[in-house]
């Protein structure tokens, strides 16, 4: 690995860890065994590496919200996108926990944020909209107002639900039951909407997260 | 009625009375529990306990007698629920979650690459392969023929670039800022013809 990747990558590690304010560019070079001087080379300051590293989040996210969707979509595959989706959104933890102050500091990435932001909402009502289509969701219980309004819901839960458990919470909680816990509370928002026959799908999601609390909590 | 012929199958000398009438008052209370299910449509929040129940009792059900559970009226409603969940909406059944969930991680990642029309990047891909080789021969030929002017250009560069230095340090450096040199007068002469 290039050292200016695994700069980018300490430097995650430890933001995530102890949280990005907490963290300067002499312990990332001292985490990594370096002089501070070989991590100016790279990067002329914190600010640059989360910089990168923002676009890097945005790069994966990106990838993931512009996935073509399928038209065989189901409430399984909605699942399983959920959980991608938020363990991408765990990977960069630092910044969802800090986002109103990362992107005060930084005013460069709030324009680009807002778009990221933009795209989710759109993802989520072009993936309701299929939902609507392939009868997963009953379309007499909603319109295209309900489903801006979900979309809305999704999006503002896929960016502020990191900051919002946390809050008052363990910090040794495991990763894998606080993705679960995203997720829950997405296929939560949506279960209201969806048809007789994908109610037992949302009482499996429950079973499932039951017993998931149980077992790693 | 169900009760006889259930009493008749094969469940009844396997598990004894005592677990015959577990099963029926389970196959009972699984069509009943179905019947106010789909009747009238209960507020979420009330099903899940049940429905845990169910989902458990219909697996047993399943894997210990299989022709017993498909008589009557509570079979045919469960092979209708069961339908439901197996027609790729169950989370519970099948493949375990890790591997469907690395599934759809690979998926995406593969996927996107892909989502542009692979002509496109073919067509891509062959236009930059033609623009390489076409930088190498140029550079190939400039360096060549450039040879002679950029040794005229160098010292000059290298005098001035290094006038701090002590002598000894200029002589060495100037072999070496030559070089670099000779690569900047070829970048700047390959700039125009690459457009």
């Amino acid at each position: 690995m290039k050292t200016k990747d695994r700069i980018l990558l300490t430097s995650l590690t430890l933001f995530n860890d102890e949280g990005e304010p907490n963290v300067t560019t002499v312990d990332i070079a001292a985490e990594m065994d370096i002089s501070p001087g070989n991590l100016y080379y790279h990067f002329k300051g914190k600010e640059a590496i989360i910089e990168q590293l923002y676009l890097a989040m945005e790069k994966d996210l990106n990838d993931i919200l512009q996935a073509p969707l399928t038209d065989d979509l189901d409430a399984e595959n909605i699942w399983l996108y959920l959980y991608v989706v938020f363990e991408q959104i765990h990977k960069y933890r630092y910044f969802y926990r800090n986002i109103a102050d990362i992107l005060g500091r930084y005013s460069k990435l709030n324009l680009r944020f807002a778009k990221l932001l933009n795209k989710k909402r759109q993802t989520a009502a072009a993936t309701l909209g299929i939902l609507v289509d392939n009868k997963v969701i009953d379309q007499k219980l909603i319109d295209s107002g309900a489903i801006n309004n979900l979309s809305d819901s999704i999006a503002m839960l896929l960016t502020y639900w990191m900051s919002y458990t946390e809050i008052g919470q363990r910090s040794d909680i495991n990763p894998v039951l606080s993705i679960h816990r995203g997720v829950f509370q997405v296929m939560s928002l949506v279960a209201p909407f969806l048809q007789r026959d994908y109610q037992s799908f949302y009482q499996e999601c429950r079973v499932l997260f039951e017993a998931l609390s149980s077992e790693l909590d | 009625m169900s009760k006889k012929k259930a009493a008749k199958s094969g469940l009844t000398e396997r598990a004894g009375d005592f677990a015959k009438n577990i099963w029926l008052a389970g196959l009972g209370a699984y069509g009943e529990a179905y019947d106010e299910m789909t009747n009238q449509q209960k507020s979420i929040t009330e099903l899940p306990q049940l429905f845990k129940e169910l989902v458990e009792k219909g697996a047993g059900i399943e894997s210990s007698d299989q022709p017993a559970a498909s008589g009557k009226r509570s079979g045919k409603k469960r092979s209708k629920a069961q339908a439901t969940l197996s027609a790729g909406k169950s989370l519970l059944e099948g493949e375990s979650l890790e591997q469907r969930i690395r599934r759809m991680r690979e998926g995406l990642s593969l996927n996107w690459p892909t989502a542009q029309p692979p002509s496109e990047i073919q067509q891509l891909e062959a236009k930059i392969d033609r623009l390489a080789d076409e930088l190498a021969s140029i550079k190939e030929l400039l360096s060549a023929q450039q040879l002679s002017s950029a040794k005229k250009t160098s010292p000059r560069k290298a005098k001035t670039a290094s006038k701090a230095v002590s002598k000894k340090a200029v002589q060495k450096k100037s072999s070496t800022t030559k070089v670099k040199a000779k690569k900047t007068a070829v970048k700047k002469r390959q700039k125009p013809n690459q457009r």
